[in-house]
């Protein structure tokens, strides 16, 4: 009789609280056919070659064209309201992921470039040198006649010509330079007041950002110039021994390939999130192919190459806009009104999605700048199409801007996860390797001090292993039960009972 | 008393407790736990010297609490280490206090246990349960039971009225303890862990294979429960639950579930027929009316 009550002994129902997944949500691929020809060729073929994620070579590629662009373009989306086409993009993989070598194939043709403009500018600049260095001798020798004159007049003539001499010195041009890979943000400054107010930083690893946290500067964030250069706006730069520079309209793309580890915590640095800093990246998180490459590159097709080496120098040998003043600016690019359109359709649907509630509710700092970011993206595809011509002469079209736009439908969903993760605190990480410890060993029960002993190279304190299940906890992945003494001496390890639902599936 | 005093008194009656009327600073206190009886000792509290903080807590629902006169105020450094080692000085001896009770309460325990002798299958409880005797012995008159710890040894009794009447020996460990029905605990497949002896003495007649351990009470349920799988962690555990149908929040089955989840154990729950009286709460109750309903 007994047997038949008991018979219904079954798992009791649990209510585990919701599961915050650790994972990464499954992010959608980005489409290489949406970069025009030969780009999209070039990404396609540098991906095939490295055996690396497409969105990597995809990146890259964009923000050295961007590069180019920011230099001659500019993107008027209506009258009044004129994005800039620099671009910044973190594509983050773990190491071992090639990412120099993406980088490399990415901006060679930038070091080329700069190469090929110091060997035009080289008889210029000596003849300049010689020429300067022969005044400053004149009024040199001037001044030291003036010096001996004992005629106060004829002193004060010679001492005039000195002056006048040296106000003629001719500035002796330096070799352009379009990009670097480490500069504090103070020399970023520099750099730009001495190229054209337009240069772009690119590295394979994240110490830009220890850079912007003031690494070399007592640890005080510099952000003023890097936003400002971002959007354009004016500010003013001071070059230590050197006279400050005022930038009129500072163009800076920024082009990052760091490790995920880099992006963890990264919003909890002074200013990073609040100042608006991340929220001006373009984010790309592709999977990591390690493990999985059938290790056959195939090298770039030369003709590939070419193409995208004859492309990027077009680009960067533009011819500039002269303004009223005889002054260098970027030409406008204007959409057509589809494109705008399509556009205007784009940023509708981001501000509705910024809503209490909405999917971009707390990541209004990215999203307010999606649809300029979508506008610059557009003027770049459009320049990378009309590299070999003048792209200012045609508006951007329909299909451009769709192009654009499919492009940033795929980095908002990047971009978000990495926004998400980046506000994630780095126990975080430590919860997803004892998480994945747990899973390899398929393990529903096990006591806190087993993992501590199997996790021990990785947690060497308890206390770290314990900050990791408590955040798995939060989580919902599983609970910790506190065994009863059984007398005196050391309490009984915690129990470690993972959610029941995943468990079961394991068995 | 001191302002100092009266604050820790308070703070003691805050936490649900009832010190006595007078608090001495630097003397041990010991007085009953939360609901006990006036016998009961569970309950402890020490005043420091200083009058500045102390501690208290209670045995029987593990409740242990620091007070400081001041919280908000910044100690010294010096001060905070005084303050920490005055506390890890009261807890120690708190835990040596409990100790030595437990201690003292087996001996008690074991002596009572020897002194009887093996319960009759006429005695009035086990009629009424409609039982068999098993480990049963007879003191005085009463049922004595054994309260046993996982290493196998003796912590406290169990004692049962004729009319059924429970009382546990005083100052003897209860927690994670348990009362060991009938089965083998060398070979153990399968453990059915319950609240009551005459509930698991049902189960255990029926159920001739498993190992049927009675917790007492629904509140030990779970310290049992988990310790019974850290002792034999292949074994199917069932947590045979009381139904406190008439009983608000229903703790009977509320806490045999909360115990199955904890020891990843199957949960069981007397399953009533449409005709079965609402009193009834545990499975035997239900086999007494249906061998009732059967006659």
């Amino acid at each position: 009789m007994t047997a038949k009550l008991l018979k219904s002994a079954a798992p009791p129902a649990e209510d585990w609280p919701e599961l915050v997944p650790l994972d990464m949500p499954s992010l959608p691929r980005l489409n290489l056919e949406h970069l025009p020809g030969w780009v999209g060729d070039y990404a396609q073929a540098i991906s095939a070659d490295t055996e690396t994620p497409p969105e990597l070579a995809a990146g890259m590629v964009l923000v050295t064209c961007a590069t180019a662009a920011a230099r001659r373009l500019r993107v008027m989306v209506k009258p009044g309201y004129v994005e800039p086409c620099n671009l910044w993009a973190v594509v983050a993989l773990p190491p071992g992921n090639r990412k120099s070598a993406v980088q490399s194939a990415a901006t060679a043709s930038l070091i080329t470039w700069e190469r090929d403009q110091a060997t035009i500018m080289e008889p210029e600049i000596q003849r300049l040198t010689s020429e300067r260095k022969t005044l400053e001798a004149r009024a040199k020798e001037k001044r030291n006649k003036a010096a001996k004159e004992k005629d106060h007049g004829k002193a004060e003539q010679l001492a005039r010509e000195a002056a006048d001499i040296e106000a003629e010195l001719p500035e002796i041009p330096r070799p352009t330079q379009i990009w670097t890979s480490d500069a504090t943000p103070e020399r970023l400054g520099s750099l730009l007041a001495e190229n054209n107010e337009c240069m772009a930083w690119l590295s394979s690893e994240g110490g830009v950002f220890d850079l912007l946290q003031g690494r070399y500067s007592n640890g005080i964030p510099n952000l003023d110039l890097v936003l400002k250069a971002h959007s354009g706006d004016a500010e003013r730069v001071d070059r230590g021994s050197r006279p400050p520079v005022f930038l009129r309209s500072p163009r800076l793309s920024i082009g990052l390939s760091p490790q995920p580890d880099v992006l963890r915590g990264l919003a909890a640095k002074p200013g990073f999130r609040g100042r608006g800093l991340l929220g001006r990246f373009l984010y790309l998180l592709p999977p990591s192919p390690l493990g999985y490459r059938p290790l056959g590159s195939n090298p770039v097709p030369k003709d590939v190459k070419d193409a995208y080496n004859a492309g990027l120098r077009a680009m960067l040998d533009w011819e500039p806009s002269l303004d009223e003043h005889r002054e260098e600016q970027p030409h406008v690019l204007s959409l057509s009104p589809e494109a705008y359109s399509e556009w205007y359709a784009f940023a509708q649907a981001i501000e509705q999605q910024m809503r209490p509630g909405q999917p971009l509710e707390h990541f209004t700092d990215w999203a307010g700048k999606a649809p300029g970011a979508a506008a610059r993206l557009a003027g770049i595809l459009h320049g990378i199409k009309h590299a070999h011509g003048k792209p200012w002469e045609a508006a951007i079209t329909a299909d451009t801007m769709t192009d654009a736009l499919e492009i940033m439908a795929v980095m908002t969903h990047h971009s978000l996860a990495a926004m998400d993760m980046m506000g994630t605190d780095p126990s975080i990480a430590a919860a997803r390797q004892v998480w994945d410890w747990i899973k390899r060993g398929r393990r529903s029960h096990f006591t806190e001090r087993e993992a501590f002993n199997a996790l021990r190279s990785r947690f060497p304190r308890m206390d770290m292993l314990r900050s990791a299940l408590s955040a798995l906890k939060e989580r919902g992945y599983l609970e910790m039960i506190e065994p009863p003494r059984d007398g005196p001496g050391r309490p009984p390890s915690p129990i470690v009972r993972v959610r029941t639902d995943i468990s079961r599936d394991w068995q | 008393m001191h302002s100092s005093a009266i604050s820790f008194y308070d703070a003691i009656c805050t936490a649900g407790l009832t010190p006595p009327d007078r608090i001495f600073p630097g003397k041990w206190h010991r007085f009953p736990g939360a609901g006990k009886g006036p016998a009961n000792r569970s309950g402890w509290c020490l005043l420091f010297d200083d009058e500045q903080g102390g501690c208290f807590g209670d045995w029987s629902t593990g409740l242990r609490q620091d007070w400081f006169r001041d919280s908000s105020c910044v100690y010294s450094r010096h001060r905070q280490s005084a303050d920490s080692n005055e506390l890890r000085a009261a807890r120690l001896q708190a835990e040596v206090s409990r100790q030595a009770q437990y201690e003292n309460a087996a001996n008690r325990a074991r002596w009572i246990w020897d002194s009887s002798s093996g319960a009759p299958a006429g005695h009035s409880y086990l009629l009424l349960k409609g039982i068999n005797p098993h480990n049963a012995r007879v003191y005085n008159g009463l049922l004595v039971l054994p309260v046993t710890n996982f290493h196998g040894a003796i912590t406290s009794l169990q004692f049962i009225a004729p009319n059924g009447q429970k009382r546990l020996l005083s100052g003897g460990r209860k927690q994670g303890c348990f009362i060991a029905v009938a089965g083998d605990e060398e070979n153990v497949e399968k453990i059915v862990i319950c609240e009551g002896w005459a509930t698991g003495c049902t189960l255990a007649e029926h159920e001739p294979a498993a190992l049927v351990l009675a917790a007492i009470d629904a509140g030990n349920l779970e310290s049992v429960a988990v310790s019974a799988r850290c002792h034999w962690p292949s074994a199917e555990i069932i947590i045979a639950g009381d139904d406190d149908r008439l009983t608000p929040g229903n703790p009977g089955a509320t806490k045999a579930k909360a115990a199955a989840i904890a020891a990843d154990a199957l949960l069981a729950l007397p399953q009533w027929p449409e005709n079965a009286p609402a009193e009834l709460t545990d499975f035997n109750d239900l086999a007494l009316w249906q061998t009732g309903g059967d006659a």
